[in-house]
């Protein structure tokens, strides 16, 4: 067997043409013009095979071939009962039924990945973290949003004392390490609504208050809330957030600014999942919570549907389940 | 019959991509896969699989590159970088100055970092059997360059950014070699990157005005109440807090790649290999098509073009680069083998520094 290649001496950049001859199994030798050299095949460093990209074999003096019939050169190292470099993941991406496999398999894993282990991982670790960690999360938030989104309060004293005085009855004996309390803003944009920071402080709406028709139905919102803040949802979307920005570096890479945008709609489609799963969480500590107060159900169903907003939002672009979902969990 | 070389005819080799959007995808899907199932460890063998992609499918004078770094290498970079990453954040949860005067610390290292990564990637790189090789005796020039020039650029307003640009060019050409022979920056101007520079700064404008004229002529036709003084201003309002949206999207899809498209043509038509020199003839709107739809694809495809995104890139800028040789190619003389570690390469690659190019 013999082919020619390009030989390059290794210390000019000077390009011959040289034949390439395989003497006996274990020597091959390199004619050119000044003679003969024989090497044996188990000194020389074969790189990897790699798509239909030429071979570089080095020779032990330092001397470079490019060999472009890849199949010769793997005859060549195999005859000698050398090992042959990168054959297993070279057969991997040649044959299209496995391209196939590694293509399914790749969504099966991020799909697991998504569904099942981040949130689990970050369950885990968030247990690892100090409640005291996780309360100084939201230590400015609401200093922030104060400037930006709300205004004070305009309900009467009356009407705060008598939530504080419910929301009081609910914190005894609640996990140890929180600050809870109960404020109250004006929503102006955001209307009838609450929601809570990692450290306790759950903020409510005048707008939210006034609809109120019922205590059962605003201590139903406050357990939601609770919910949110003993089961460490800001934390746990912290890290499922920031280990799926990694798989998309990772799956990605770097390309250009442009294509960095382009892994933004996946993290944004995973992260309102990812904040969906936490409202049903929220819900079903709700439900536990006024199931184990004897307080029924229903006054959750009637405040959601009430303040329940008449835009309609898409699905996976909600960051909460639909209204009738949500709903029909508490009808069971 | 070949005519006798004289001293001032050049013969042009224009650089060639010769890989496969299929093909590299096949090599990605499967370094995808490997890398997840072992939670990134296949990701150093990965790199290599890719970057020896790119390199053994670019071509001149009928001789590919090779890139020669070995994963094991990459792999001991990244563990550092990681492990690093990982102190950082359990030290900075300890006391909030901790994390100040860390990040100060990698300010202050990341030129070092960057001659470290040139140098890897340099000596790690052949052609025609020729390693490259980078200055180490770079580092005052990376110092002022990487933090003395971005420590002023917040107090000049930008206006800063051409020259930084040049200083980076100038940084990357000036200390590579090929073998003994030292790349050479002589012809690029700092004026014709602040051409480049208010060329973009224009074009924004440009379009943001057109775009912004549109609009108001919209609202003059159809809600002509809209200027007058006591309506309703909601509508105006909605329209026109369009206009960072688009500001934004311009400066992105447009200006960017456009600033970088023509630094790297001036800058690799200022570079010298000896007695060959560059012609690099990118245009703007192409580029700026090729990574706008590229986005686009990448999207609609869950990332599954990425691989094709990629090798459409690297097409482009191949097709567009000519080499103009002044005499044979064959006089290139090796130096001495020297090695680099991977540190500064991964952890300029984790912090996402730029080391050229666009």
């Amino acid at each position: 067997m013999e082919c020619w290649v390009d030989c390059y001496d290794g210390k000019t950049s000077r390009k011959q043409q040289q034949l390439l001859r395989l003497t006996d199994e274990q020597h091959v030798t390199l004619v050119s013009d000044d003679g003969e050299t024989r090497y044996r095949v188990q000194d020389l460093v074969v790189s990897r095979r790699l798509g239909r990209t030429a071979r570089q074999i080095e020779m032990p003096d330092g001397v470079v071939c490019e060999v472009s019939d890849n199949d010769a050169v793997d005859r060549l190292l195999a005859a000698s009962g050398s090992p042959v470099p990168g054959r297993l993941v070279d057969r991997l991406e040649s044959r299209l039924r496995y391209v196939v496999i590694a293509c399914l398999l790749t969504g099966l894993f991020l799909w697991g990945a998504i569904s099942y282990g981040i949130p689990q991982m970050a369950r885990h670790v968030a247990d690892l973290v100090p409640v005291a960690a996780s309360t100084a999360l939201g230590d400015d938030v609401l200093e922030v949003l104060d400037k930006t989104l709300f205004d004070g309060s305009r309900l009467d004293e009356a009407e705060k004392d008598s939530a504080r005085a419910l929301f009081a009855r609910m914190t005894p004996g609640l996990a140890p390490g929180y600050r809870f309390e109960l404020v109250f803003r004006s929503g102006e944009r955001i209307g009838a609504n609450a929601f809570a920071l990692p450290t306790g402080t759950i903020v409510v709406t005048d707008e939210l208050i006034k609809a109120i028709e019922h205590p059962g139905e605003l201590e139903s919102i406050l357990a939601h809330e609770v919910g949110h803040v003993v089961q460490r949802h800001s934390l746990r979307q912290l890290i499922q957030g920031s280990t799926i920005a990694l798989i998309m570096m990772a799956v990605t890479g770097d390309i250009s600014a442009v294509a960095a945008m382009s892994g933004a709609l996946p993290v944004l489609l995973t992260e309102t999942y990812y904040s969906r799963e936490f409202e049903r969480e929220a819900d079903q500590y709700a439900y536990d919570h006024l199931h184990a107060r004897g307080i029924s159900p229903q006054h959750f169903v009637r405040i959601l549907e009430r303040i329940a907003g008449s835009g309609e939002t898409i699905g996976f672009l909600s960051t909460h389940p639909s209204v009738d979902e949500r709903l029909q969990t508490f009808s069971r | 019959m070949a005519q006798p070389a004289t001293t001032t005819s050049t013969t042009p080799y224009p650089f060639e991509f010769t890989g496969s959007g299929f093909e590299y995808f096949r090599i990605w899907i499967v370094n995808v896969l490997l890398t997840i199932v072992t939670f990134g460890i296949y990701s150093a063998w990965a790199k290599v699989r890719t970057k020896r992609y790119f390199y053994r499918n670019t071509h001149v004078a009928g001789s590919e590159f090779e890139y020669h770094a070995r994963p094991i290498q990459i792999l001991k970079g990244r563990a550092l970088v990681f492990g690093g990453y990982i102190v950082f954040m359990l030290s900075a949860q300890l006391h909030p100055w901790i994390s100040i005067i860390l990040v100060v610390v990698f300010f202050v290292v990341t030129p070092w970092l960057i001659v470290r990564a040139h140098l890897f990637t340099a000596r790690n790189s052949s052609w025609r059997g020729i390693r490259f090789d980078f200055n180490k005796r770079s580092m005052a020039d990376a110092f002022k360059t990487f933090l003395l020039v971005p420590l002023l650029l917040p107090f000049t307003l930008g206006f800063l950014i051409p020259y930084f640009s040049f200083r980076g060019w100038r940084f990357a050409v000036s200390n590579s070699r090929l073998g003994r022979q030292p790349f050479a920056f002589v012809s690029a101007r700092v004026g014709a990157y602040y051409r480049a520079f208010f060329a973009m700064v224009l074009l924004v404008v440009v379009i943001v005005i057109i775009f912004g004229g549109l609009i108001a002529l919209v609202l003059l036709l159809f809600a002509p109440g809209a200027f007058a003084a006591g309506t309703e201003r909601a509508g105006v309002g909605g329209l026109l807090s369009l206009l960072p949206l688009l500001l934004m999207a311009v400066l992105y899809l447009v200006a960017v790649p456009g600033y970088r498209v023509m630094t790297r043509n001036v800058s690799l038509n200022g570079t010298a290999l000896g007695g060959h020199t560059f012609d690099s003839t990118l245009k703007v709107w192409p580029v700026v098509w090729i990574y706008a739809s590229n986005a686009v694809c990448i999207i609609f495809s869950v990332g599954l073009l990425t691989p094709w995104a990629r090798v459409r890139v690297a097409r482009y800028l191949a097709n567009h680069l000519v080499l103009h040789a002044t005499g044979d190619l064959a006089s290139f003389i090796q130096a001495e083998s020297k090695h680099a570690g991977a540190f500064g390469e991964e952890a300029a690659d984790f912090m996402d520094i730029d080391v050229g190019g666009i």
